[in-house]
């Protein structure tokens, strides 16, 4: 039995895809998702950690029905650029939600799920989706 | 027992999934007497989404409850999930609920397992550690996906949901107190689940008399002999509910006006969530409870031990209701699944892959 996941990754990625942790430059306040460790606006190392709200609006979405091998059980899966309302671009999948009902506008929130398990014996990866805001709070 | 310092609740939340399946749908899949699952008063149940599991479920749980609670997690110095469903035999699920809240990593934590009574340990178990001064706050999850072979009498009822509750010295930040507690425990054999097997069993005879109902009955007696009270002084009472119909019938037992156990009654309408079963009834009552009204909780875990709990209302708790989603939010937020797409969720089709 092999393992496909990277075990150094899940975990080193466990902050930003279990509470959406982000850089933040001290120089320009640029907020870049997932953190880096350089500005890519103005070349500053000087960066610090922040949380985002995990609120925000879909600017795109695509439905994917062919997925990859132990992706079945998740089928269809909705991929989403959500713009927070930091002003940060996120891609992450949707849940709770059938592809009928999607649309661009609509209102998210970021919750905790699972996105992917390494077969049956291997680590189960837990991250950020979204889903949306219940009928009446999408005004 | 009753601790030198009065321990209380902070805040409170639950979880339940939007899905549903209706209990006469499992009948008539598997042939059962139409109408068998209304003699056990309930009627439809929760069903954990294909990517939800005990951490997912006792995250957005505790999630409600730190809301409520109106606290940093950092000041959290203790997580502990009760629960029969850990998505790992071997590795916590409370670091990654920890981990996901900003909880960790100066806090303490584990999982308990004692079927369907853990997260009943773990508020005893934070009562002792509030009370000594050893932790500020304490966060109590009680989650399940709960597991029932297919065709089983238990598939009627085994569900999926959460409770968690903030614990903190009384006066510090808390909106009821316990008043005491009583627990109760011995080895019966009603139900279990060996490691390598995927669903339980459970030892027919055994499952209301001498398990439920001795263990509850004694619970909530020893409870009221050492407080000095009898079931009038409650205005509320929640038990544990492994179905609709057996809270109603201790309650009987023990002298509860079947109006203190409806509000907060739950099974019927989402069907037993193991380790959140009594804690979300809990969370429905404090969702309407008035200030110096008295509850009485008694929990149940197969095996089997029960825990009683006189908890006062204090003055403060009406504005709390409010800042996270209610049990009633979660009971009407809900979309109803077929069998099949029920089977999928909760991984009954098994599937060989190379
Ligand atoms: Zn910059």
């Amino acid at each position: 039995m092999s393992m496909k996941f990277s075990i150094p990754k899940t975990w080193r990625e466990r902050k930003p895809h279990y509470l959406l942790e982000a850089t933040k430059c001290k120089n320009c306040g640029k907020i870049h998702y997932p953190p880096r460790t350089v500005c890519d606006k103005c070349g500053s190392r000087d960066l610090e950690r922040t949380r985002l709200s995990g609120e925000g609006r879909i600017v795109s979405y695509t439905v994917q029905y062919v997925v990859l091998d132990g992706f079945r059980d998740y089928a269809p899966i909705i991929y989403a650029i959500v713009e927070l309302k930091e002003g940060v671009r996120v891609l992450a999948p949707l849940t709770d939600v059938k592809p009928g009902d999607v649309k661009i506008g609509l209102k998210v929130k970021a919750v905790l799920r699972k996105v992917s398990e390494d077969g049956k014996l291997g680590l189960i990866r837990y991250a950020i989706k979204f889903k949306p805001l219940e009928a009446e709070s999408q005004k | 027992m009753k601790p030198v310092n009065d321990v209380g609740i902070a805040g409170w939340g639950v979880y339940i999934p939007k899905y549903r399946i209706k209990c006469s749908e499992i009948e008539a899949m598997w042939g059962f007497q139409p109408g068998y699952c209304r003699s056990l008063n309930v009627y439809e149940k929760a069903v954990a989404g294909v990517d939800e599991d005990t951490i997912t479920i006792g995250y957005e749980a505790a999630k409600n409850a730190i809301l409520r609670a109106k606290i940093s997690p950092s000041e959290v110095g203790a997580i502990y999930v009760g629960t029969e469903s850990k998505p790992y035999a071997v590795k916590p699920s409370i670091t990654v609920i920890g981990e996901a809240l900003g909880i960790t990593p100066k806090t303490l934590g584990a999982d308990l397992e004692f079927a369907c009574r853990a997260a009943g340990e773990a508020i005893e178990a934070s009562i002792g550690l509030i009370a000594s001064g050893m932790i500020k706050y304490s966060l109590v999850i009680g989650a399940d996906t709960a597991q029932a072979s297919p065709g089983d009498v238990l598939e009627f009822t085994a569900s999926s949901g959460g409770a968690a509750y903030v614990l903190a010295k009384r006066g510090d930040n808390t909106v009821a107190y316990f008043e005491g507690s009583f627990s109760y425990i011995t080895d019966t054999p009603d139900f279990w689940r060996r490691p390598r097997s995927p669903y339980p069993y459970h030892g027919e005879q055994f499952t209301g008399d001498p398990a439920y109902f001795h263990h509850i009955i004694s619970a909530v007696k020893g409870l009221m002999e050492s407080l000095g009270l009898r079931s009038s002084d409650f205005d509320y009472a929640v038990f544990h509910q492994p179905n609709g119909r057996f809270p109603l019938k201790v309650a009987s037992k023990l002298g509860f006006p079947k109006d203190k156990v409806l509000p907060g009654l739950i099974t019927p309408y989402i069907g037993n969530t193991y380790n959140g079963s009594a804690l979300i009834g809990l969370a429905a009552v404090l969702e309407q409870a008035k200030p110096d009204q008295r509850i009485l909780l008694a929990s149940f875990g197969s095996g089997s031990g029960s825990d009683a709990y006189s908890i006062i209302v204090e003055d403060g708790i009406e504005e709390r209701v409010n800042l996270a989603p209610k049990v009633k939010d979660f009971l009407e937020n809900k979309e109803y699944i077929s069998y099949p797409l029920y089977a999928k969720f909760r991984g009954l089709i098994e599937k060989f892959e190379m």
